[in-house]
């Protein structure tokens, strides 16, 4: 099953907001429309605006301001990227060249900032100051999160706690946001907006564990990028710190990032299968598995909305994916 | 007398609090952050002075457009070029740029939310928005002229200000804003130029129309300069009279004697 098919019946409100993103993105100047609008067509999940949706329908819905906020959430997430693969130097992102590989670092820097500041000024069209307060506090920590994630790189003495730090900021924190964003546009009752706030902070976990599963364990063809890619670029992820625990991988593989010409691919090669086999793997889909069920457990007193029964589903889907 | 000019008091002030509000030890480690403009921070100051805007508003205004200005001139020192990353330490530098500009346009939207300044937010997001439209401009059009390229530097380095100047409802010293920003700019690239060669500045220019004769450069900007100069001087004559000691003092600190030449 594909995680749309849970939520089809958005399908006239998500090409709504298709149709927002088109317009926020269209810049005067050709080269920079062109660059957002490829980053645009390259596509995703869009699943910030199905959050903001579906947390909207708690309360009194209204589908103009929940789409300010989704298009902005969106944005946002879009701007994100473009940088990101500036920071990384990636080539390739779900398959497709990036904006970066296209046009070069300065256009990719200038496209993120547009596309950024087209959001806040989206955004500021929705006058409810917990939704800024939420938002501009977010995007701090996203950066800051960033600023952490390059500070730990190829450090492979860092623990548990330092890896779910990161990818609260890095993937968890806009998808409550998003969540929380879409209730206050609808004035959900605070009390709830905190439970879907915790529910999108779950879901980002776990979602974000599953990810870093697969960067090991899916195809390159699979994931639209080279697999093990972000091991490779030094990010200790989950499956890492478990297969860590192992005294011998531990030493095979400071030895291997320890060569000053770099990990060649046949070492990077069986330091995956080794991984691939381990117990690793288990062990990462039981941690994302246990934030999957207290994002569960959080829906529990909501009213039994529709909306409801599609954000079970979308944590079941997120639980399931394998590929 | 119109409260025109910040002290140097002030503007030192202003400067630290921007750089309190920036600091990050990782970051600074790594990324050589560019200085709060003195000249940008001067008209902001002198322009806010002018408009009914409350002590403490004005300066959640000051510090966060120097946020953005810092973090878009923080995005242009990631270059195309990739000899500059080379190195481990030049990597990291290249991706905390990225991430250092992010970081503060993330304060910048921070503070005035706490504020609850949602207009202002719009104002300076919309500004953003024209300035990378213009950067586009500079690095991927054709210039028939240096002083057509100039002109866009000039339309660029305002555009914040400008934003800011409409929201607040300011419309006498932000009429010259422009003239007097490029002006300086002018100035400094003038000296840059004299002391150790071609400023970065310059750099779209001179990617497309390698520069041999230096000589023909500083002609074109004195006489962008005293165009400029002509300007503003036809303006300060239409200022109102209460404005008179501030046109005073906009000649003073623009160097400018009433033939309109930059000493």
């Amino acid at each position: 099953m594909k995680l749309s098919k849970t939520y089809g019946h958005l399908k006239k409100e998500l090409d709504a907001i298709e149709q927002a993103l088109i317009e926020a993105i269209q810049a005067d100047h050709h080269l920079l429309r062109e660059s957002s609008t490829k980053l645009l067509q390259a596509g995703g999940k869009r699943i910030r605006p199905v959050f903001v949706l579906l947390c909207g329908q708690f309360g009194r819905f209204d589908i103009e301001r929940a789409k300010t906020v989704a298009v902005s959430l969106e944005l946002i997430h879009m701007a994100s990227l473009v940088h990101d693969d500036v920071i990384d130097d990636a080539a390739i992102r779900r398959g497709k060249p990036t904006i970066k590989q296209l046009y070069g670092n300065r256009v990719a820097m200038y496209t993120g900032d547009f596309i950024l500041a087209r959001a806040l000024e989206y955004i500021t069209f929705l006058l409810e100051p917990d939704a800024h307060h939420t938002l501009s506090r977010t995007m701090v920590e996203l950066s800051t999160g960033e600023v952490e994630q390059i500070k730990d790189k190829y450090n492979w003495n860092q623990n548990l706690r330092d890896y779910l730090r990161r990818i609260k900021r890095k993937t968890a924190l806009l998808i409550a946001t998003s969540c929380k964003m879409g209730a206050i546009a609808a004035n959900v009752p605070e009390a709830y907006q905190e439970k879907l706030f915790r529910y999108g902070y779950y879901i980002g976990m776990s979602y974000q564990i599953i990810d870093d599963i697969l960067d090991i364990t899916a195809s390159e063809a699979e994931l639209g990028k080279p697999a093990g890619n972000d091991l490779l670029q030094g990010n200790v992820t989950l499956p890492m710190l478990f297969a860590m625990k192992d005294e011998t991988f531990y030493q095979q593989l400071s030895a291997a990032f320890s060569e000053p010409s770099g990990v060649s691919d046949k070492e990077w090669q069986q330091l995956l299968v080794t991984m691939k086999e381990s117990e690793a793997i288990p062990q990462s889909y039981r941690l994302s598995d246990r934030y999957l069920q207290k994002a569960l457990q959080e829906l529990e007193g909501l009213p039994e909305y529709k909306a409801k029964f599609t954000l079970q589903r979308i944590a079941k889907y997120i639980g399931s994916r394998r590929s | 007398m119109v409260a025109l000019y910040t002290s140097d008091m002030e503007i030192r002030h202003l400067k630290a609090l921007i750089k309190d509000k920036m600091h990050h030890d990782y970051i600074e480690q790594y990324v050589k952050t560019p200085s709060p403009d003195e000249s940008k921070l001067c008209v902001m100051s002198s322009i806010l002075k002018q408009s009914a805007v409350s002590e403490e508003r004005k300066q959640h205004y000051i510090v966060t457009a120097m946020l953005i200005q810092i973090a878009l001139d923080t995005h242009d020192q990631v270059t195309d070029t990739d000899e500059s990353v080379s190195c481990d330490k030049s990597e990291k530098t290249k991706q905390l740029s990225v991430l250092a500009g992010d970081y503060y346009s993330g304060l910048y939207y921070l503070i005035l939310s706490e504020a609850e300044e949602t207009g202002m937010t719009r104002a300076l997001a919309t500004s953003i928005t024209e300035i990378n439209e213009l950067k586009m401009q500079l690095y991927h059009e054709t210039f028939h002229s240096l002083e057509a390229f100039i002109d866009v530097i000039k339309t660029l380095e305002s555009r914040l200000i400008m934003r800011m100047a409409e929201f607040v409802g300011e419309t006498a010293l932000s009429s010259i804003a422009a003239e007097w920003l490029i002006i300086k700019k002018l100035m400094t690239i003038k000296h840059h130029i004299m002391s150790s060669g071609l400023d970065t500045a310059f750099d779209p220019w001179s990617s497309s129309n390698p520069v041999t004769d230096y000589q023909t450069v500083l002609d074109t900007i004195d006489l962008v300069i005293s165009k400029e100069n002509s300007v503003i001087d036809k303006q300060l004559a239409q200022f109102p009279a209460h404005l008179t000691s501030a046109v005073s003092l906009i000649r003073n600190r623009l160097h400018l004697s009433t033939n309109s030449q930059v000493q």
